[in-house]
C-alpha cells in the first residue's frame, strides 16, 4: 500500500527556464478546464437575490463562489455548485486559544455540547432528528477556530438548517449532558495515548509554540475539564460560538429561496462581540531544543521537527509551501527519497505547513526502527540547515513550483471542500480570492525568494524536536548530536 | 493489512467516524491533516464509438458489441448526469469509462485482480512489494523518474493491494488524461527488478508493516482476527505481508506473481470524469494495444475450506485498556445482502444514533472508542467490529450486550424508524461517493474484481432506497449466529496467553 504523504518534485522534466510563463497559462487554462462546463448549481442570479446583491465573487473554473457579511458580523460563503449533498459549515474563530487558564478544554467542552442537544430537545430527540434527516455531523476543535460540518441529502437541506438555527442559537443547558460528555472525552484522551502518531503531533505543536495559546492542547486533560461547569459553557458559548464571529460555509444544490430564508432567520440570532485578545508572542530564537517522550516498548520511535513559520497573511508565506514540498511534500522529495527509498528506514515522511492567523508551523514527521532514530533526526537537521544554508537546486525549485501549481485544483475534489479553504482563508484574514491568488502567487515565485525566506528562519535558530521513544535507552545518544541547546523528557501520559 | 482495512471503514461505510473520530484535532486538522487518502484511476480511450460521433457514446439505446479498432464495446448505459461505458481491447484488456461532468478532476485507476491471496505460501507479501516497486524503476524510466513524472502533472500516485486485488491510481486534470494513459499503458509491462531495488523496498515493507501492524494493537488484533476467520483460506493472509515472510522474496518470486497478474486480461482500467469515451478510446487502443495478451485472467474466488467457528482468543498488548475486535461473516461485494448488512451496521454503529454506539459510549459508558465496518471482498466477507474499552471495564460484559442485541435484531428486526435512518444514512454516503471521481472509480473497481456488474455500483442508492425492513432481518437471521462468531480481545496487562 503506497500512502500518499507529501509532495516534491524532480529536475527530471527538464523544465525550461521559460517556464514560469508556462505556468501562467496553465493557471488561466485551468479554469477553464477544471469543471468542463460547470457544475449544476444555481444561478449566480439567484444567489444574488439572496444576499441584497453585497456578495463578492470569485471564479472557480467556470462556477463561482460568492461571499459576503451579514448585518451580524457573520461571513457567508456560497459555492451552490453540485448535485445531491448540501454542506453547512459554521467555522467560528475561537479554539483552544481562548480556554481560561484553569478551565483548559473549555472550547472542546462547549463545541462538544452544542451538538448533543438543543434547547428544545434532549439528547436522545437530537440525535434522532439528525438521524431522520439523515444528516452527518462532524466537528473539530482547533486551537485557533472550531469547525462544525454538517451534510445531508440536498431534500432535507432545508430542515437541517433549520435544526442548525437550533443548535448555534438555541442550544441546551443539560448538566447530564455536561456529565456524559466528560465521560466520553476521558475515553477519547485514553484511546489517544495509544495512538503515538496523534500523541506526537498534539506534543509537538503544544513543544514547538510553548506558551503561546496556540501551544493549547484542545483536548486538555481530565483534570481540567472535570472543573468545567455548565456556567463555563454558557459563557463560553456567548462570547464565541455566536454570528459575528463565525464563517457560515454552504455548498451544493441549494436554491436561492433556500439562502433568503437563511438569512432572514439567522439575522435573528445572538450576535456578540468579536472577542478582543490580548496579543501574544510568538517564540522566538530558543535554539534547537529536543523534547523526548517516554514510552516504553516501541518498536518504532516518531521522530518530528517543529519551524515556526510567518502566518498566511505575510508577503512571503507561499514560499513556505516550496520549502515544505522540496523536504517532505512528495514521493520525489529530499527526505523521502533519502529515509524510504535510498535507505529503507521508513514508510512515510510528513511535511505540513498548519496554518493559524497569526503564525504557521512547518512540521516533518517520520516513523522509523528505534536503531534509526538518532541518524534519522541528523538528516532531517541536516537537509532543514542545508536548505537554509544552500538554498534549493534549480531543478527542485522549478519542479516544486510545478507541482504545486498542478496540485492545487486537485486538492478541492468536492463543492465542500472548496467552501471550507474559503472559510479557512477568511479565517486567517485573507479573502477567499486567495483560491485563485495563492497558485498564482506561487508560479509567480523566484527562487531567490524563497531561499532568502527560508534562510532568514533557519538562521534565527528555533527548531522544536520530538522524538517518542523508550527515552533511559536512547538520551545519551541524542544528547551527542551536535548544536542542541537543551534536551528535555516528559513521560507520554502526563 | 491494517490500512487497507482502516480505508474500507472510512471510506466505504464511514460508520462511527462522525463526531469521535474527528475530535481531538488540532488546527492543522483544519487544514486537511489526517485525512486517508489513497490513490485511484485510470483514463479512457477514445474513438469514434459508433460511428454517430454524438457526446453520448456510450448513450442508452445503443448498441453493444459496437467495434472499434482494437476495442470492442460490452456496455453502454446513461444514468443520470453520468455514462458508462465498458469495453474489451484485443489483447483483454478491460476499459470502463464514466463520462460525468460536475466533477472538478478525472480519476484514472488501474486494477489487477488477485491481490495478495495469490502470494505464495512462504511468500506472503509479494503482491505487496511489487506493488512497491511498480513506483521504482518502470516504463522506460530510471529509479525516480516515475514519481516526477506524476509530480510534474500535480499528481499524488498511490497505490493499494488488499485480499482481493492491487489498485493504482491517480487524480489528474482533464488535460492530462492521454499523456497519463501512455505512462500507465508502459507501465503494466511491470517493473524492472533489481536486486539492490527490490532490497531496499523489501525494508520499506518492514517498516510498513511495523507501522500498520506490529506497533498498532488494532493491526495486530485484525491480522490475528482475519487468520482465524479465514484459517488456511488465503483471507487469513495479512496483505502487508509476513514479517519472516519478506525477507525471503526474491525477484524470482516477484516475476512470477507479475506473469500471473499483470498483464491485460487480468486488468481493468476506469476513468472517472469529465471525459469522453469516444476522445479517449483510440488514445487507449493505441497506448495499451500493443501490450501482449499474457496468460489467462485470474479467478474471482478461491473454494479453499473455512475453518470452525466459533473462535475466541486473547493476548497481551501495550495498551491501556482492554480492546476487543470481532466479526461474522457477510456477504460478498455487490449483493443485496451486502447492503441490507451495510444498513444494520449502521443503525447499531453509526454516529450519533446507532444503537449500540449510544449504549455502549454514552448511555454505560462503557467504550470509548467503537467502529465498525462490511468488508468488501469479492467472495466472503466479513463484518469486522473493534471496540476500545474504557480503563476497568470488562470486554466480556461489553460482548454480552452486543449479543444482546444482535439476538433482537435477528429476532425481530429493526425498529423502524432506526431502519429508516440507517439507510437514509447509507443513502447519504453512497451519494457523497459519487462526488468524488476517485471514489467512484473505486467502487467500479472493486465491483469488477468481485465478478458483479460495474453497472450496478452507479445504482446502489436506488438499491439501498429499495432495501426493507425484512432484508435486515434475514441477513440478521442468516450471518449473525453466535456460532459464527470471531473474537480476539487484546489485555493491557500480563496474562496468560491462548488460545
Amino acid at each position: 500500500m503506497r500512502r500518499l504523504v507529501v509532495r516534491a518534485l524532480g529536475p527530471v522534466l527538464g523544465v525550461a527556464p521559460r517556464w514560469r510563463w508556462v505556468l501562467r497559462w496553465l493557471l488561466v487554462g485551468m479554469g477553464v478546464l477544471w469543471l468542463g462546463g460547470g457544475r449544476p448549481g444555481v444561478s449566480p442570479a439567484g444567489t444574488h437575490e439572496a444576499h441584497g446583491g453585497a456578495e463578492q465573487v470569485v471564479a472557480i473554473g467556470t462556477d463561482a463562489l460568492y461571499w459576503w457579511q451579514e448585518p451580524s458580523g457573520m461571513q457567508v460563503v456560497f459555492f451552490g455548485v453540485g448535485a445531491d449533498v448540501v454542506s453547512f459549515q459554521v467555522l467560528w474563530h475561537s479554539g483552544a486559544m481562548d480556554d481560561p487558564p484553569d478551565r483548559a478544554g473549555l472550547a472542546m467542552v462547549a463545541a462538544e455540547h452544542l451538538v448533543r442537544c438543543t434547547a428544545q430537545m434532549d439528547r436522545l430527540a437530537f440525535e434522532d432528528r439528525l438521524g431522520d434527516l439523515g444528516a452527518r455531523v462532524e466537528l473539530q476543535v482547533g486551537e485557533s477556530a472550531t469547525l462544525l460540518r454538517v451534510e445531508v441529502l440536498a431534500e432535507h437541506a432545508e430542515a437541517m438548517l433549520v435544526l442548525l438555527g437550533e443548535m448555534v442559537d438555541a442550544p441546551c443547558e443539560d448538566e447530564a449532558v455536561l456529565a456524559a460528555l466528560f465521560t466520553e472525552l476521558d475515553g477519547r484522551e485514553a484511546f489517544r495515548l495509544d495512538d503515538d502518531q496523534r500523541l506526537a503531533r498534539t506534543l509537538l505543536a503544544s513543544f514547538a509554540f510553548g506558551a503561546h495559546p496556540y501551544g493549547r492542547d484542545p483536548l486538555a486533560r481530565s483534570e481540567s475539564r472535570q472543573r468545567i461547569r455548565m456556567a463555563d459553557v454558557a459563557r463560553y458559548r456567548d462570547a464565541h460560538l455566536h454570528m459575528s464571529n463565525a464563517v457560515l460555509a454552504v455548498s451544493g444544490p441549494v436554491d436561492a429561496a433556500l439562502l433568503v430564508r437563511l438569512r432572514e432567520t439567522w439575522q435573528q440570532f445572538r450576535v456578540g462581540e468579536r472577542p478582543v485578545r490580548a496579543q501574544r508572542a510568538l517564540p522566538r530564537a530558543r535554539g534547537t531544543r529536543l523534547l523526548l517522550v517516554d514510552k516504553a516498548n516501541r518498536s518504532q520511535h516518531q521522530v518530528l521537527v517543529g519551524l515556526l513559520l510567518p502566518p498566511p497573511t505575510a508577503e512571503n508565506g507561499p514560499a513556505f509551501e516550496l520549502v515544505r514540498v522540496v523536504l517532505g511534500g512528495t514521493f520525489s522529495s529530499r527526505l523521502v527519497r533519502e529515509l524510504r527509498s535510498e535507505r529503507g528506514w521508513t514508510y512515510m515522511v510528513r511535511a505540513e505547513r498548519w496554518r493559524y492567523p497569526e503564525s504557521a508551523l512547518l512540521l516533518l514527521q517520520t516513523f522509523v526502527a528505534p536503531d534509526r532514530s538518532v541518524q534519522t533526526l541528523g538528516q532531517m537537521l541536516h537537509h532543514l540547515n542545508d536548505l537554509g544554508l544552500h538554498g534549493m537546486r534549480e531543478g527542485e525549485f522549478e519542479a516544486a513550483q510545478r507541482y504545486f501549481v498542478e496540485n492545487w485544483w486537485l486538492r478541492f475534489e468536492r463543492p465542500v471542500d472548496v467552501a471550507l479553504e474559503a472559510a479557512r482563508f477568511l479565517h486567517y484574514g485573507l479573502s477567499p480570492e486567495a483560491l485563485q491568488q495563492v497558485p498564482e502567487r506561487v508560479a509567480a515565485l523566484e527562487k531567490g525568494e524563497v531561499d532568502a525566506a527560508f534562510r532568514s528562519l533557519v538562521t534565527e535558530g528555533d527548531l522544536s524536536l520530538l522524538v517518542l521513544c523508550s527515552a533511559a535507552l536512547f538520551e545519551s545518544a541524542f544528547l551527542r548530536m551536535p548544536g542542541l541547546r537543551s534536551l528535555a523528557i516528559v513521560p507520554y501520559d502526563t | 493489512m491494517s490500512f487497507a482495512i482502516k480505508v474500507h471503514a472510512v471510506g466505504v461505510v464511514l460508520v462511527g467516524v462522525g463526531l469521535a473520530s474527528v475530535l481531538a484535532c488540532r488546527d492543522g486538522v483544519l487544514d486537511g491533516e489526517g485525512r486517508v487518502e489513497r490513490a485511484a484511476p485510470v483514463p479512457p480511450v477514445t474513438a469514434r464509438a459508433d460511428g454517430e460521433g454524438g457526446s453520448q457514446a456510450a448513450g442508452e439505446g445503443q448498441a453493444l458489441g459496437v467495434v472499434i479498432a482494437g476495442a470492442t464495446r460490452l456496455l453502454a448505459e446513461v444514468q443520470g448526469r453520468q455514462a458508462l461505458s465498458m469495453w474489451r481491447l484485443d489483447n483483454g484488456l478491460t476499459v470502463v469509462v464514466v463520462e460525468r461532468g460536475g466533477l472538478a478532476s478525472v480519476a484514472y485507476q488501474t486494477w489487477f485482480r488477485g491481490g495478495s491471496r495469490l502470494d505464495p505460501e512462504g511468500r506472503v507479501g509479494t503482491a505487496h512489494l511489487l506493488e512497491h516497486l511498480m513506483f521504482r524503476e518502470v516504463a522506460g524510466l530510471a529509479d525516480g523518474g516515475f514519481d516526477r513524472v506524476m509530480e510534474a502533472m500535480g499528481s499524488e500516485a498511490g497505490a493499494v493491494t488488499w485480499l482481493d486485488y492491487t489498485n493504482f491510481g491517480q487524480r489528474v486534470r482533464p488535460e492530462r488524461v492521454e499523456e497519463l494513459a501512455r505512462i500507465e499503458a508502459a507501465r503494466m509491462r511491470g517493473p524492472v527488478l533489481r536486486e539492490a531495488t527490490v532490497a531496499s523496498e523489501r525494508a520499506v515493507l518492514l517498516r510498513e508493516r511495523a507501522y500498520r501492524i506490529d506497533q498498532d494493537p488494532h493491526g495486530v488484533l485484525l491480522e490475528r482476527l482475519y487468520a482465524s476467520a479465514f484459517g488456511e483460506h488465503p483471507y487469513g493472509r495479512p496483505a502487508a505481508g509476513r514479517r519472516e515472510d519478506i525477507g525471503q522474496i526474491a525477484v524470482s518470486d516477484l516475476e512470477a506473481y507479475a506473469r500471473q497478474v499483470y498483464h491485460p486480461a487480468n486488468a481493468l482500467v476506469v476513468i472517472v470524469g469529465p471525459v469522453r469515451a469516444e476522445t479517449l478510446l483510440p488514445v487507449l487502443v493505441e497506448a495499451y494495444g500493443v501490450l501482449p495478451k499474457g496468460h489467462e485472467a485470474v479467478g474471482a474466488c478461491d473454494d479453499a475450506p473455512l475453518p470452525e467457528l466459533p473462535f475466541a482468543g486473547r493476548l497481551v498488548l501495550g495498551v491501556d485498556a482492554e480492546v476487543m475486535v470481532m466479526a461474522y461473516p457477510a456477504p460478498p461485494l455487490g449483493t443485496k445482502a451486502s447492503l441490507a448488512m451495510q444498513v444494520l451496521n449502521v443503525a447499531l454503529f453509526a454516529e450519533p444514533f446507532g444503537v449500540l454506539t449510544r449504549l455502549l459510549t454514552v448511555e454505560r459508558a462503557q467504550v470509548s472508542e467503537v467502529n465498525a465496518w462490511v468488508g468488501e471482498f469479492a467472495c466472503r466477507s466479513l463484518w469486522e467490529m473493534l471496540l476500545h474499552m474504557r480503563p476497568g471495564v470488562s470486554a466480556r460484559e461489553v460482548r454480552r450486550q452486543i449479543h444482546e442485541v444482535l439476538r433482537e435484531v435477528a429476532e425481530n428486526g429493526l425498529d423502524e424508524a432506526l431502519f429508516l435512518r440507517a439507510r437514509k444514512r447509507l443513502v447519504l454516503e453512497a451519494a457523497t461517493q459519487g462526488q468524488d471521481a476517485m471514489r467512484l472509480a473505486e467502487g467500479i473497481g472493486q465491483y469488477w474484481v468481485a465478478g458483479r456488474d460495474v453497472r450496478e455500483f452507479l445504482r446502489r442508492r436506488e438499491q439501498i432506497e429499495a432495501l426493507g425492513g425484512e432484508d435486515v432481518r434475514e441477513v440478521a437471521r442468516r450471518y449473525l449466529g453466535a456460532g459464527q462468531e470471531v473474537l480476539w480481545l487484546g489485555e493491557p496487562a500480563a496474562k496468560e496467553v491462548t488460545p
